[in-house]
C-alpha cells in the first residue's frame, strides 16, 4: 500500500474512533479498489515469474508491435488439434461467475505473452475501462485471468514457439445459460 | 472439379492467415483463441480468523470470520475451507500473504482481517480480500462500530466478497420480517417479528393482541405495511420499524388487505373488498388519493409491482380458476400469463425484473415456482403439503417462503417454518426461528 494511502487511513482511523465512541454504526467507510498489481510488486516480494507480471493496464498490449522473426518454412504451422489442447487445458480451470448467466456481451479478452516452455509471463485484461466501471465484467475478467494463470504452463509445441508467443484468449461465458 | 480445388485453396489461405501468421508473413502475430466452455462450481475461498494487534485471532475476530463464512456458504456459490487446514494463519491484513501457503489449498480467494476493541470500547475492523491465483488484492476496507454493530459489519464484508467474486449485488446485510405464530389452532397468536437474514437479532414488533398477516417492507426498510385484524375486520396498517408506532392506512368502506409498497415508496397497492367484490386499488401516500385499478365482479388480489414501477402482476379468478395476470400501472392492458394446470397465487415480481415467483396449487399439493414475465418457462422450485408466499432476496437470486408439513393423517399439526432456496432450485435450507413462522418478506439491502 502506498504512503498516501497509509496516511489517509491513519487520519480516517482517528476520525472513526471519535465516531465510534458515540456508538454510531458506521458503514465500511472506505473501500479501496486497488486493482493495480504494480503497487503490490513494489513490495518486492519474489514470486514465480509467471504470476509477477499480472497487470490490468493496456500499455503492454498496445506496444505489442509484431516482432520480426526468421520464418522457418521447415516447421509445420500450428494446427487446430494443438490449439484445442490449449483450449481444453484452460477450460478445465475456468469458473466464470454466475452473474454471467444471461448476460449477452460479457466476453472477456485476455492478452497473454508466453515463454518457450509455455509458461505465462504476462496476462492482462484488454478492456481496462470496462474492468474499472462494470462490476459483472470485473468479476468475469478476474475469473478469466485466474484461469489463464492457473493453466500456466500451456501445453504448446516448443518448436513452433515463433507462432504462439502471444495469444488473445476470448472467454465467452454463454455456455452457462445454455 | 478444378473450381472446387481453387475454392479449397482460397479457404486454406483464409484459415492459415488467421492461424499461422508467422509462417505466412514471416512475422509473429497474436493468435486468437476463444474459450467457450468452463466449470460451474462453488468458488473455493479461505476466510481467516480476524486478528488483534498482537497478530493472534481475537474472540470477536473468530465470530466475524464465522459470520462471513456462514453467509457465503449459505449462498451456495462459495465453498469455504476449514481454518484447521491453513498452513500458516495470517497475522495481519497489512502483511502480504505468502501465497505458497494458500495455493495448495486450492482456494481462489483469501480474506484476511483484523478486529479488536480499542481503548474507547469501539470495535475496529480492517480487511483485505486477495485473489490467490493472480496474487493481488481485489478489495479492501475498514470500519468501526460499537460492539452491537459487529454482526452487521460482518454481513457487509461478506457482501463485498460475494459481489467481487460473483459480479452480482449481494444480500447478506438484510432483514426478514415475518409472522411468528404460537398457540393452538383455534386460539392462534400471530405477531410481527423482525430479524437479520441469518436469523440473528430477532425481536417482536407487535404484541400479539391483534391477528396480523402479510408484512411487507418499504423500499428503504423503515416502514412495514401489513394487515391487522381489529374487531375481526382486516385492514392495512403501517408500522415504523424504529419507533414501533402503528397507524391504520386511510379509512375505506369494506376491508383492505394484501398491501405492497411501490418501488419508489410513494404509493401502496392493495386489495379492497366490498359486497363480495375484491378489486385492486393504489393509494398515493402523500395525497391519500385512492385510484381503482381493476373493475371486475371477481376476486382480484395479491398485486406486486414490476421493479421499474410501470406494471403490476396479480391473481384473479375472473377466468374461472385463479390465475396470474399482468397489467399496466394505470389498470389498462390486462393480460393473463399463467395457463398451467391448477391454481396460481401470490405472484411476486423479481427485483431483476425478468421473472415472477408464485405459489401453485395442483390437486391438493403446493409448489413454489417461477415463470418469465410473459408466462413462459415455468419452473417449480419447491413442493410440500403447504408451501406458500415467496419473497425475493434483493438480488433476485434467492427466494424465501414458508412451509408446513402435517404431523397427523388428517393434515393437521406440524410445524410451520420458513425456508429459502436459490432460483436454480438448489440449496434449500430452513430458517431457524423461536416459534412457528409464516409470511416472510425480505428487506432491500440496508447499506
Amino acid at each position: 500500500m502506498s504512503k498516501i494511502n497509509e496516511l489517509a487511513q491513519k487520519s480516517q482511523q482517528d476520525k472513526k474512533r471519535e465516531e465510534a465512541a458515540n456508538g454510531v454504526l458506521q458503514n465500511l467507510a472506505k473501500i479501496q479498489k486497488t486493482k493495480e498489481a504494480e503497487e503490490k510488486q513494489a513490495q518486492k516480494i519474489k514470486k514465480e515469474k509467471a504470476k509477477q507480471n499480472v497487470a490490468t493496464n493496456l500499455s503492454n498490449v498496445v506496444s505489442k508491435v509484431t516482432d520480426k522473426t526468421d520464418a522457418k518454412p521447415s516447421i509445420a504451422p500450428i494446427g487446430l488439434s494443438e490449439l484445442d489442447r490449449v483450449r481444453i487445458h484452460i477450460a478445465k480451470r475456468w469458473n466464470p461467475p454466475p452473474a454471467a448467466a444471461g448476460a449477452d456481451k460479457l466476453k472477456v479478452d485476455i492478452y497473454v505473452r508466453l515463454e518457450p516452455d509455455g509458461s505465462v509471463t504476462e496476462a492482462s485484461i484488454v478492456e481496462v475501462k470496462r474492468y474499472n466501471s462494470d462490476r459483472i465484467y470485473r468479476a468475469a475478467a478476474n475469473a478469466a485471468l485466474r484461469a489463464v494463470l492457473d493453466a500456466s504452463p500451456l501445453p504448446l509445441p516448443r518448436e513452433k514457439y515463433d507462432q504462439w508467443r502471444e495469444f488473445i484468449f476470448g472467454f465467452d461465458p454463454r455456455f452457462i445459460s445454455q | 472439379m478444378q473450381y472446387f480445388q481453387k475454392l479449397l485453396a482460397v479457404l486454406m489461405v483464409v484459415l492459415f492467415s488467421s492461424l499461422m501468421p508467422a509462417y505466412m508473413s514471416a512475422k509473429a502475430q497474436t493468435l486468437r483463441l476463444d474459450i467457450t466452455s468452463g466449470q460451474v462450481a462453488p468458488i473455493p475461498i479461505a476466510i481467516a480468523d480476524f486478528t488483534g494487534l498482537d497478530g493472534l485471532p481475537t474472540n470477536v475476530g473468530r465470530q466475524i470470520a464465522q459470520i462471513i463464512s456462514d453467509d457465503l456458504e449459505s449462498s451456495g456459490q462459495f465453498k469455504t475451507v476449514d481454518g484447521a487446514a491453513f498452513i500458516a494463519p495470517p497475522d495481519s491484513p497489512d502483511i502480504r500473504p505468502d501465497f505458497n501457503d494458500w495455493i495448495p489449498l486450492g482456494v481462489q480467494g483469501l480474506l484476511i482481517g483484523s478486529a479488536y476493541i480499542d481503548d474507547g470500547g469501539a470495535l475496529q475492523i480492517e480487511f483485505v480480500l486477495w485473489d490467490v491465483v493472480a496474487q493481488r488484492d481485489i478489495t479492501s476496507g475498514e470500519g468501526s462500530t460499537d460492539q452491537n454493530g459487529m454482526r452487521r459489519l460482518s454481513h457487509q464484508i461478506a457482501d463485498f466478497v460475494y459481489e467481487e467474486f460473483t459480479g452480482d449485488s449481494a444480500y447478506f446485510d438484510t432483514q426478514i420480517v415475518y409472522v411468528s405464530e404460537s398457540g393452538p389452532a383455534d386460539r392462534r397468536i400471530k405477531r410481527l417479528a423482525i430479524m437479520d437474514q441469518d436469523g440473528h437479532n430477532h425481536r417482536f414488533l407487535t404484541s400479539g393482541y391483534d391477528l396480523v398477516l402479510t408484512p411487507r417492507f418499504s423500499p428503504k426498510a423503515h416502514e412495514i405495511a401489513y394487515v391487522n385484524y381489529f374487531n375481526d375486520e382486516p385492514n392495512v396498517y403501517l408500522l415504523d420499524v424504529a419507533t414501533g408506532r402503528t397507524e391504520r392506512v386511510g379509512s375505506f368502506p369494506g376491508m383492505t388487505f394484501s398491501p405492497r409498497f411501490s418501488p419508489d415508496g410513494d404509493a401502496l397497492i392493495m386489495s379492497l373488498a366490498e359486497d363480495g367484490i375484491t378489486d385492486i386499488y393504489e393509494l398515493d401516500l402523500k395525497t391519500q388519493d385512492l385510484s381503482q385499478l381493476t373493475r371486475s365482479p371477481s376476486i382480484d388480489t395479491s398485486p406486486s409491482y414490476s421493479p421499474d414501477g410501470t406494471q403490476l402482476v396479480f391473481n384473479s379468478d375472473r377466468g374461472g380458476a385463479q390465475q396470474l395476470y399482468v397489467m399496466n400501472r394505470n389498470g389498462k392492458g390486462v393480460k393473463r400469463i399463467s395457463y398451467g394446470e391448477g391454481r396460481y397465487a401470490t405472484p411476486v415480481w423479481s427485483p431483476r425484473g425478468d421473472i415472477i415467483a408464485f405459489t401453485k396449487i395442483v390437486r391438493g399439493e403446493f409448489f413454489i415456482g417461477v415463470m418469465n414475465v410473459d408466462g413462459s418457462g415455468e419452473r417449480l422450485l419447491a413442493r410440500g403439503y403447504l408451501v406458500e408466499g415467496p419473497t425475493w432476496a434483493p438480488n433476485g437470486r434467492v427466494l424465501m417462503y414458508f412451509k408446513q408439513e402435517p404431523r397427523e393423517a388428517d393434515g393437521s399439526g406440524g410445524e410451520v417454518a420458513m425456508y429459502r432456496v436459490d432460483i436454480t432450485g438448489f440449496n434449500e435450507s430452513r430458517i431457524i426461528t423461536p416459534a412457528d413462522a409464516s409470511d416472510p418478506a425480505w428487506s432491500p439491502l440496508l447499506r
